[in-house]
């Protein structure tokens, strides 16, 4: 729960208020140049492409702090990594990139168990399966492009989760957008969560069906609103509805959270509801074996009517899968689009969730596997411990590895960020429209490729930095060995 | 009885009469002579104030009880989550067991294969696979982010300039995947209330993206230049200014195999100021002298096309898609391109691999003179080709002109 102090609102909402005037300012002033300018003859008789108010964050808001994002890499995003140097000539409206690179420490890559970099079990193996199949099928699914690399991770990815049957695609977003129109059409309800991802907003707006938000991880709002819309009907006719999906994250990449997913599934018992859980950033990085929030939290996979990944995150590839009973996977592989009309996975990358599932489960004949998720557990937990103590203000459950630290005020975004540059440390920063416009933050993600002298130093950067920019917004808990000793008279 | 009613009747009449020729009926009141009339009209007034007084009757609002939404729950019984399978819905797609080029193995048999849009051979190009391997060993498989947050490598900004540099325009955007490059541009631009012209014959790509973008989509017949205009001619009014009007359509349609007459676009967008977009899977790589596409195949200067699209998974042979136009529509896509901002970005080893196929592009125009001799041959034939890949059958029809 974020806790926002009155005087820390106050001064965000006056920032933001002053970087709009003057961002309005700005405007008119352009506006009277261009029309002193004549315009050109081709654009005459259009409506402008991009319209003022479009793109006014982008331009007044955005520009100016452009070099906090979009950082070009030299090097693959490990533990440390190669951030490219860049400059700009013109107050950073272009950036251009030079041939220094500084080495920093990477806490903002999805990289929790470590397989980014080149793997000594993975990556032979990955090249060996190049050199055979080629980077591309050049293929549908079902028009040539199912090799055999595709039908064995299918059964492995299957079998890992714990569920009958599997599916994968070549995008992780893409699975979203088209599973969920394939799942339910008009006449529909979905239930989702209200800090939900992009991919299941879009899918859930392509199906047609009709959408309610529950607070989140409220389940007795959940349960109030599966209620009135059970007894209500359909909007206007009040027909039953065909049937009603209710969709959750394991993980919330923008809070860390876990969702209460015993809770919600008791729920959806009860009232014959379908659940579909988006493990994007919890498959292979929560759970003692690295199967992610039902085995952390206890629940049967068979509870849970279908579950959704991807591999970039916890395996270093791309791509998703949906885990279902048999006869769904077999409906959906007949109807959903990116099955049925878009390029099949790269057989390299499929491979390479192939070699690491085989890591993680153990059968690559070490134990690699079980010290991996071992060491983000760990890691994690100790961070997170850590951070709280210096007096910052973290969101997320323990176990999680996404831990993001409150900001609030937007200058304090370029200040962080542009400091722990300055001191090697590679950090993101997320900022409206990602995060709601007064809760800016940096979001922290541990790998298991981080060692403790790589967190320590982190901690000590963001530590300092965060003195710097005054963002330690609760009491910081004295060391122990500080106790005061009472001198007896 | 009727004695009795005409007595009544006389004694009511009385009774009115007096109350007509009461003293104050013949007043004057402020020069306003005041009849018997003002008894009826004190009356009425009385009435309607009485009703006035009354509550006026709504039907009770009786909300269910918890007792009734509990049973209502009960009742309720969902349909299941998929349909009743199908014998279509058992099949299973051939499983190719070696790289998907123009001959590959299928349950051990060496079959030719008609199935892959590997158009221009590169499947198997050792250039190609050379710089792969190096692309991995430096930056393994995944690139484990967004665009946004350390997911940019050197690779994905040398590959966008090197495919604006192809291609002539300023600059070009590289998406993850195919398919997301056309569904995340056309909700950037097409937001509520503008208006699109789109070809009935779109892919589910483009049919998506109309369809996110909750713009006005108009559709009109399949590759029919006549229903184009007449479309174009309802369309137009004096809003022109401030309401953005696009035309979508591809350059090689994937499901009929026409080509687009883009010079009758061109024309057509000019006379009703329309924009743009182009969908060009198909044809990058294919049509064309060098391989520009449907521009240069209709020698058409590459500026009147506001917004080009295109996958990368068919003739270059790997994976992702790209967006290219003029500076400012790359530069809004870099924030409102939903599959740019919200997705993992492209693997480095397949920008690599990009990279190479547009170089050996480049340089070895002839393979598309090969590409050509090849369609003619199968276009002279003009046959429907039955291949019997195991239980399988694949038809390829080749109609359409091409030429």
């Amino acid at each position: 729960m974020v806790r926002l102090p009155y005087s820390t609102a106050l001064t965000t909402l006056f920032s933001y208020g002053l970087l709009f005037a003057f961002g309005q300012l700005r405007d008119l002033f352009r506006k009277i140049i261009d029309w002193f300018k004549s315009s050109s003859e081709d654009l005459k008789g259009y409506a402008p492409i991009c319209l003022g108010l479009e793109d006014f964050y982008t331009r007044r808001l955005y520009l100016r702090i452009q070099d906090c994002f979009c950082r070009p890499i030299a090097s693959a995003p490990d533990a440390w990594f190669d951030v490219v140097e860049r400059y700009s000539e013109d107050s950073n409206k272009t950036l251009h990139r030079t041939s220094k690179t500084s080495k920093c420490l990477n806490l903002g890559s999805y990289n929790y168990l470590g397989f980014a970099a080149a793997d000594e079990y993975c990556t032979p193996r990955v090249i060996e399966s190049l050199k055979k199949y080629s980077p591309s099928t050049c293929s549908i699914r079902v028009d040539g492009g199912t090799t055999d690399l595709h039908t064995e991770l299918e059964e492995l990815v299957a079998r890992f989760v714990g569920k009958p049957a599997a599916v994968t695609f070549g995008m992780g977003y893409a699975t979203n957008s088209s599973i969920i129109p394939a799942l339910i059409g008009k006449g529909g309800l979905i239930i989702s969560d209200s800090l939900n991802h992009n991919s299941i907003v879009n899918g859930a707006r392509g199906s047609g069906a009709a959408i309610r938000v529950f607070q989140h991880n409220n389940v007795a709002h959940l349960e109030k609103v599966l209620r009135e819309q059970i007894a209500e009907g359909q909007p206007r006719t009040h027909r039953p509805w065909k049937k009603i999906i209710i969709i959750v994250e394991g993980i919330y990449s923008m809070e860390g959270e876990l969702c209460p997913l015993a809770e919600v599934i008791a729920v959806c018992k009860k009232y014959k509801a379908y659940i579909y859980l988006d493990e994007a950033h919890s498959i292979g990085a929560v759970g003692k074996s690295g199967k992610g929030v039902c085995e952390l939290l206890g629940v049967d996979p068979a509870d849970v009517d279908i579950m959704m990944g991807t591999f970039t995150k916890s395996f270093g590839s791309c791509g998703g899968y949906i885990a279902a009973s048999k006869e769904v996977v077999q409906y959906l592989k007949d109807t959903c689009p990116a099955h049925v009309y878009a390029t099949s996975m790269s057989p390299p990358a499929v491979q390479q969730v192939i070699s690491s599932l085989k890591v993680i489960l153990g059968e690559d004949g070490s134990s690699r596997g079980s010290q991996k998720l071992a060491q983000i557990r760990e890691n994690s937990n100790f961070f997170r411990c850590e951070l709280k103590k210096m007096g910052f203000e973290v969101l997320g459950d323990n176990d999680s590895p996404i831990m993001p630290i409150m900001l609030y005020n937007p200058a304090k975004i370029p200040a962080f960020s542009r400091e722990c540059l300055k001191q090697n440390v590679a950090v993101v920063m997320v900022a409206f429209p990602a995060s709601p416009l007064l809760l800016a933050r940096t979001r922290i993600c541990i790998s298991a490729a981080h060692s403790r002298e790589d967190l320590l130093k982190g901690l000590e950067v963001i530590s300092k930095v965060g003195d710097l920019v005054g963002i330690k917004y609760f009491p910081t808990e004295p060391p122990k060995h500080e106790t005061k000793v009472y001198k007896v008279e | 009885m009727a004695s009795a009613v005409v007595n009544i009747a006389t004694a009511a009449l009385d009774w009115v009469a007096v109350a007509f020729d009461a003293p104050f009926a013949g007043a004057v009141v402020f020069g306003v002579h005041i009849n018997g009339h003002l008894v009826a009209e004190v009356l009425l007034i009385a009435v309607l104030l009485f009703q006035l007084t009354r509550k006026s009757y709504k039907p009770p609002k009786k909300p269910l009880t918890e007792k009734e939404i509990d049973d209502l729950c009960e009742e309720w019984v969902p349909e299941p989550l998929h349909p009743p399978i199908t014998k279509e819905m058992k099949v299973e797609p051939p499983t190719i067991e070696s790289a998907a080029g123009p001959h590959t193995i299928i349950e051990g048999k060496e079959v030719v294969n008609f199935a892959s849009a590997n158009y221009l051979g590169l499947i198997g190009n050792e250039n190609i696979i050379d710089s792969c391997v190096a692309s991995l060993e430096k930056y393994g498989v995944g690139s484990c982010s967004s665009r946004v947050f350390y997911g940019t490598t050197n690779d994905h900004i040398d590959c966008e300039t090197r495919i604006a540099k192809f291609m002539s325009t300023p600059d070009s955007i590289l998406y993850s995947y195919g398919i997301s490059a056309i569904f995340s541009v056309i909700p950037a631009f097409c937001k509520k209330g503008d208006i699109i012209v789109a070809d009935e014959g779109v892919h589910w790509g483009v049919q998506n993206g109309l369809h996110l973008s909750r713009s006005t989509v108009v559709y009109f017949k399949h590759n029919d230049m006549a229903s184009l205009e007449s479309t174009l001619e309802k369309l137009t009014n004096k809003k022109a200014e401030k309401v953005r009007r696009y035309i979508v359509v591809e350059a090689l349609y994937q499901n009929s195999g026409q080509i687009a007459p883009l010079n009758s676009i061109v024309r057509l967008k000019e006379k009703y100021h329309f924009r743009v977009i182009l969908e060009e899977s198909h044809s990058f790589g294919v049509l064309g002298n060098t391989g520009r596409g449907l521009t240069e195949h209709y020698g058409i200067p590459i500026e009147k096309i506001d917004i080009i699209t295109a996958g990368m998974g068919n003739a270059l042979a790997t994976d992702g898609g790209f967006c290219t136009g003029s500076g400012r529509v790359v530069d809004h896509q870099r924030l409102n391109g939903s599959g740019y901002v919200f997705s993992a970005s492209l693997p480095p080893y397949l920008a690599n691999a990009a990279i190479a196929a547009v170089n050996y592009l480049e340089d070895n125009p002839s393979v598309l003179t090969v590409l050509r001799r090849n369609i003619s041959l199968v276009w002279e034939v003009n046959c429907i080709c039955l291949l019997d890949i195991t239980c399988v059958h694949v038809f390829i029809i080749f109609r359409g002109s091409l030429f």
